[in-house]
């Protein structure tokens, strides 16, 4: 059994990086195959929380898709965008910067792919208008989509598995990696600022254009938006209490979208073929196939060989977070961080079994969220979430952005995104270090 | 009633090397609404048609909605224009056909027609050479023609300017 199942791990790993299959059916299939050679019983892979499918990150993010779906109908991300380049007066790198921090909010509450794919568009646009480049706001766009995501819970998906494995509540990611985007952001825009600040032109009578633009002409259901501005609001101040009340954020997040799929009037039909069934379906067989992994003992060896490596103490893992921090953001570059952290969890709750000294299984929060656990857990997060700026195909926000761009007649090759991604992935990773560093184990901040 | 009976055989041609602007300009001489592209033997490449012109001239992240918040648009579209003008049939066309052939039945030729949503049908020999085309209206026209107790009236246009 144990090579059995470790041959489809490594199997549906590598079919996954070369991307000669689609991701979804390789998942599938792997999980189809742990459950035919009976490595996992179906009861185990449906119903076991150890081993089976996490449904709470499930219909956590079926239910966020939903929401997002209804929300985009209303055309407010346009708007704000054609706002925001009014606001910016024509001005490039004001716009420049303005775009990231559209993008990198809209990121932080809804998906990457979402907020990218209503903002290129926009930003093309815009771009035409003043006849610049647009190739450095795209690619601007799509860090700071992965970026802003790194500082919600739900953000980004490994963030939400992290919460759902570690029991971390939503205030629990607004206090801790929240501060560290923002500190993160603000350096990564100073150093946009030394490099485009005075590469980025636009002539006068250009910037008057982008003045006339009619930004209200987006808007095409009032009604709707301030439905889904309501909801969407309400569904964060239950996030925020969720852990308060004891709810799973899937509860909450489930509300919001039952409640806005009621009132916003919409066929449920539509809105819910728009769900992006293959990346859910993706989900439940990766988690099928770790769980696999995890039963036949493969996950334990590879914590065990953590171990070996970084030598985590109950009272102390420092070496452990940092080299969890950079391992995730190299792996995340090269691989979807979604598998990767999918790997992360169960081999993090294996090694805390063993550090203190537990038999398995009974790990409970006391020792997941234990003090000197917490920061390797915000490592992985940060790593994973923000590895995936260091190349093309690292983020599904950076596929799309170069997908449309190359549609519209720009070309972004892998190389030129590599120019920026390596060096802000880099960056990126090294102010999270500096943060974990100083906040966890010099201030001692938990 | 079969396809070759009622197909038109007058079509716009071109050569997969002419130029965006000639298709544009062959386009709107004529009343149909697409051009075949074919090699020197009349056999069928791909299809340009009105849309496709017209969708080149749009940059490809523009939608409806953006395009109403222009105040004037129309330097917009002649920059396109300018664009694209070079750009050659080959790089244009559609090379996914549906067709019919000439011995195929005009009920067929309605079904394929209200199931691709298209305007005009191809009609191709066997080894692919066009022979004529079928649109929406040639088989309306041969429905009211079948049917005697339909009143064909031309007067149906109204000049609405006059009003």
């Amino acid at each position: 059994m144990f090579w059995v199942a470790t041959t489809i791990f490594l199997v549906a790993y590598a079919l996954i990086i070369s991307e000669k299959i689609h991701k979804t059916k390789v998942a599938l299939f792997g999980a189809a195959l742990i459950l035919i050679t009976k490595v996992l019983l179906q009861e185990e892979a449906f119903h076991n929380m150890e081993l089976g499918v996490d449904w709470n990150v499930i219909f956590l993010l079926i239910s966020m898709m939903i929401i997002i779906n209804i929300m985009t109908k209303t055309g407010v991300f346009q708007y704000v965008a054609i706002k925001c380049a009014k606001l910016a007066k024509g001005e490039p790198f004001r716009l420049m910067m303005l775009f990231a921090i559209i993008t990198a909010v809209g990121s932080a509450f809804l998906d990457n792919v979402t907020t990218v794919l209503l903002l290129v568009p926009v930003t093309l646009f815009i771009a035409d208008q003043l006849e610049i480049n647009p190739i450095p706001y795209l690619i601007t766009e799509a860090m700071a989509s992965n970026i802003g995501g790194t500082a919600t819970m739900i953000g980004d998906p490994p963030n939400i598995m992290i919460a759902s494995k570690a029991g971390l509540d939503f205030m629990d990611f607004i206090v801790h990696l929240t501060p560290a985007i923002i500190i993160i952001f603000l350096f990564w825009m100073l150093a946009w600022k030394i490099i485009f600040g005075n590469r980025l032109h636009v002539r006068e009578e250009l910037k008057k254009r982008v003045m006339t633009l009619q930004e209200k002409e987006q808007i095409k259901d009032v009604v709707l938006l301030k439905k889904s501005l309501v909801v969407l609001g309400l569904t964060i101040l239950g996030f925020m209490l969720h852990g308060f009340f004891h709810y799973e954020p899937a509860t909450v997040a489930l509300m919001g979208a039952t409640t806005l799929l009621l009132i916003s009037g919409e066929e449920p039909q539509s809105i819910l073929a728009e769900v992006e069934w293959p990346t859910i379906f993706f989900f439940i067989g990766l988690f099928i196939i770790i769980g696999g992994i995890v039963k036949v003992g493969l996950v334990a060896d590879m914590s065990q060989a953590m171990i070996a490596v970084t030598n985590p103490q109950p009272e102390n893992m420092t070496l452990l977070a940092m080299v969890m921090l950079w391992f995730s953001a190299i792996s995340s570059a090269v691989v979807d961080n979604i598998p990767f952290v999918a790997t992360m969890n169960p081999l993090l709750i294996d090694m805390i079994h063993k550090v203190y000294d537990l038999p398995p299984g009974t790990a409970t929060g006391e020792h997941i969220q234990h003090l000197a656990m917490m920061p390797v857990w915000w490592s992985l997060a940060l790593g994973a979430c923000l590895g995936g700026n260091g190349s093309p195909i690292g983020a599904s926000a950076n596929v799309i952005v170069v997908g449309l761009s190359e549609k519209a007649g720009h070309k972004i090759s892998f190389g030129q995104f590599l120019k920026y991604g390596i060096p802000v992935m880099i960056f990126t990773v090294f102010l999270s270090m500096i943060y974990v560093y100083v906040r966890y184990y010099i201030l001692k901040w938990y | 009633m079969d396809v070759a009976k009622s197909m038109r055989t007058k079509l716009i041609i071109a050569r997969p090397d002419s130029d965006y602007k000639s298709l544009l300009c062959k386009i709107t001489s004529s009343t149909p609404r697409q051009i075949y592209i074919v090699d020197e033997n009349y056999k069928l490449l791909g299809i340009v048609t009105s849309l496709d012109l017209l969708k080149e001239v749009m940059p490809s992240y523009m939608n409806a909605d953006l395009a109403r918040s222009l105040t004037d648009g129309a330097d917009l579209l002649q920059k396109q224009v300018e664009k694209v003008k070079d750009k050659c049939a080959s790089e244009i066309m559609t090379t996914k056909i549906k067709f019919l052939r000439p011995e195929d039945q005009l009920f067929e030729a309605n079904a394929l027609i209200a199931e691709t949503g298209f305007n005009t049908l191809p009609v191709l020999d066997e080894d692919g050479k066009i022979l004529g085309e079928i649109s929406r209206r040639d088989i309306m026209i041969r429905l009211i023609n079948n049917c005697t107790d339909f009143n064909h009236n031309d007067e149906t246009l109204v000049d609405l300017s006059l009003l």
